[in-house]
């Protein structure tokens, strides 16, 4: 349990990092991976493919604790299937499906937004229309569904954001201009960010109250003043938990550290106190 | 904590998930019918919505999901020997509907349910099915009698849910109340906490649905039943259907152990007999919290701010079980009072 946020970032090709690192001014860092951070945003650019994108997102994923992650955000272009699908639009995802297994996931879509909704398929290497099990609908791309399989390893599916933006319409016109992508990946951040920020704030409304470290510092004394057993110990940390939800602003029960000579005594003196806790 | 500000989430039923087997089935499409703005998508199997893991149930209550789907067999299930089964002889229970609107802490559903999203059945047609194979089975069914009497056959509808709650959006209460009126050997239960009924049927109401109104003092409604209506409206609610002639249970369940809850409960008594004569109901049935041990340790890992799941010993939970049943006891005839220990 902890306040700090941090929201994660994982982009497949180098020019779509370049703009998530500009917009957001990310440092550079030292690192295997191209890594760049400032205080609450991190990016991992992956390289294209599934394999190359699970381990970048795995890998960034755990350097930190699953309570300190906010969200965790697959943003990159996509090819649309449709002709009716306007080039450079962005596009939530609700909907990941694998191609070469059928498998599905579907990220939980909680916050409020006004973006366009769809789902994208994840191809083992690059399709054009005429490629077999290419759906009729929505986007594909290379990298989602295995950013998803990765990402759930850490977080729930409230956390998992994929969010795309069409660069074509399956490779058709082929050759597509960085500049433009660049461009188009730019005007897409703003409206993304402000999603992620939704699902940010939509985290806060169940976000438990933190054991800060006077409450360990508290327990810890109270388990050495007592010599409290393993059980007690458990039963010690599960009333101050419910004690410190139940009443966040309040200071803990003071108690008199004892000088207890038998188990009897310390078995009373710990009743009567986790009675305190729990009035 | 949690936090009643839920601005920046999707509306309720922002998302429909639609199993492909039944996008559609006439239930299907009334559903989706009465929630045009909602998106839409189809998945092979409610599982893989309702199963997935490391789902945050208390944020999916801000914002749940409907996910529609075809029940498979067993669609009926025989009462264990804990459950209530209202003196008839055959019981069994049905699940229309996995999920609910409210959120009461007490609930056991928290404890067995890895997702908040709400699930419904939309093949009741198979439910009626296999209900009817059962009233026309041999005596020896074992959903019969011992002695093999036809006496009617007791169907609790909302047993993981409350789908009286669901109504305006599902309609599935009207279909079950159809199927009283065609089936007069069947006797349904459905219990519920809404304060709305408007949307049943019209009257004549059939004699064979029972609607059972779950109720506890205000209080213990603010601090417990999230989401549910206020004692009031439920009042009213029961008053609608009494004229309206529907038979009519009242459950005091759970009764919940507090500081001064004796006084509270005895208040409710009051409040409700005063208001409706006992006489008038079909019975009462009272109830103290409980709750299998897993469900509840998994609870009090969700909840830890919930002191239902951190009984204190300043509260002799049994004793003040035992004053409030007492208390009961003066606004119910014997007769009427159905009483779990
Ligand atoms: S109304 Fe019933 S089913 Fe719904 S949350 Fe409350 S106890 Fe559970």
């Amino acid at each position: 349990m902890t306040d700090s946020r941090n929201i994660l970032f994982v982009t497949a090709l180098p020019f779509e990092g370049a703009c998530v690192r500009r917009y957001l001014a990310l440092e550079a860092e030292q690192g295997v991976l191209p890594t760049f951070s400032n205080s609450k945003y991190h990016l991992v650019v992956s390289g294209t493919g599934k394999a190359r994108c699970a381990a970048a997102t795995g890998a960034l994923c755990s350097r930190f604790e699953p309570d300190a992650i906010d969200a965790v955000v697959n943003i990159g272009i996509a090819g649309a299937v449709s002709d009716t699908t306007p080039v450079g639009s962005a596009w939530l995802i609700n909907q990941i499906c694998d191609a070469a297994t059928n498998r599905n996931w579907y990220p939980d879509m909680l916050a409020a937004h006004e973006m366009s909704e769809t789902r994208v398929t994840t191809f083992d290497r690059p399709v054009t229309k005429e490629t077999r099990g290419v759906p009729e609908t929505g986007l594909v791309d290379m990298e989602a569904s295995a950013f998803f399989q990765a990402a759930s390893l850490f977080v729930g599916p409230e956390k998992i954001i994929t969010a795309k933006v069409v660069s074509d319409i399956l490779l058709n016109p082929p050759g597509i201009d960085t500049n433009v992508l660049t461009q188009t990946m730019e005007d897409a951040l703003p409206i993304v960010v402000n999603y992620i920020n939704k699902v940010s704030e939509c985290n806060t409304y169940t976000r438990l109250v933190a054991l800060s470290e006077t409450h360990m510092n508290y327990m810890q004394t109270l388990c050495n003043a007592l010599q409290l057993t393993r059980t007690q110990q458990e039963q010690l940390r599960q009333s101050v938990t419910h004690y410190v939800q139940k009443y966040p602003n309040a200071t803990l029960p003071e108690f008199i550290p004892a000088r207890v000579m038998t188990a009897r005594e310390r078995n009373t003196y710990f009743a009567q106190f986790q009675k305190e806790l729990l009035r | 904590m949690l936090s009643s500000k839920k601005s920046c989430f999707a509306n309720p039923f922002s998302h429909i998930y639609i199993e492909h087997a039944i996008r559609h089935h006439p239930t299907t499409l009334r559903i989706i019918n009465g929630l045009p703005r909602a998106t839409i998508l189809e998945i092979a199997s409610y599982k893989h919505i309702f199963n997935r893991g490391k789902q945050n149930f208390e944020l999916q209550k801000k914002s749940p999901k409907l996910i529609l789907a075809q029940k498979q067999p067993p669609f009926v299930y025989p009462f264990s020997q804990n459950c209530q089964q209202a003196g008839f002889k055959q019981a069994v229970y049905v699940t229309p509907a996995l999920g609910c609107r409210f959120n009461c802490d007490f609930c056991f559903l928290h404890g067995m349910y890895n997702s908040a999203n709400l699930v419904v059945f939309v093949n009741t047609e198979d439910v009626f099915a296999e209900l009817n194979a059962i009233l026309n089975s041999s005596p020896s069914s074992p959903l019969l009698s011992p002695t093999g009497d036809h006496c009617p056959l007791f169907v609790s509808i909302s047993y993981e849910t409350d789908l009286i709650a669901l109504e305006s959006i599902c309609g599935l209460a009207g279909d079950w109340i159809e199927f009283c009126r065609q089936h007069p050997n069947v006797f349904v239960e459905c219990r519920t906490r809404s304060g709305q009924i408007k949307q049943l049927s019209s009257p004549p109401s059939p004699g064979n649905f029972l609607l059972a109104w779950s109720l506890n003092p205000d209080e213990v409604i603010r601090r417990y039943e999230h989401g549910a209506p206020g004692l009031e409206k439920r009042l009213t609610a029961v008053d609608a259907a009494l004229s309206e002639g529907w038979p009519v249970r009242i459950c005091f369940d759970p009764i919940l152990p507090g500081p001064g809850f004796e006084k509270r409960y005895s208040q409710l008594f009051e409040t409700v007999f005063s208001r409706i004569p006992a006489d008038s109901l079909f019975d009462v049935t009272a109830g103290p919290f409980r709750m299998g041990k897993d469900f509840f340790k998994r609870i009090r890992r969700q909840r830890p701010w919930c002191d239902l799941f951190y009984p204190s010993e300043n509260v002799d939970s049994t004793t003040t079980y035992s004053a409030i049943l007492q208390r009961l006891c003066d606004f119910v005839p014997e007769g009427k009072l159905v009483v779990w220990e």
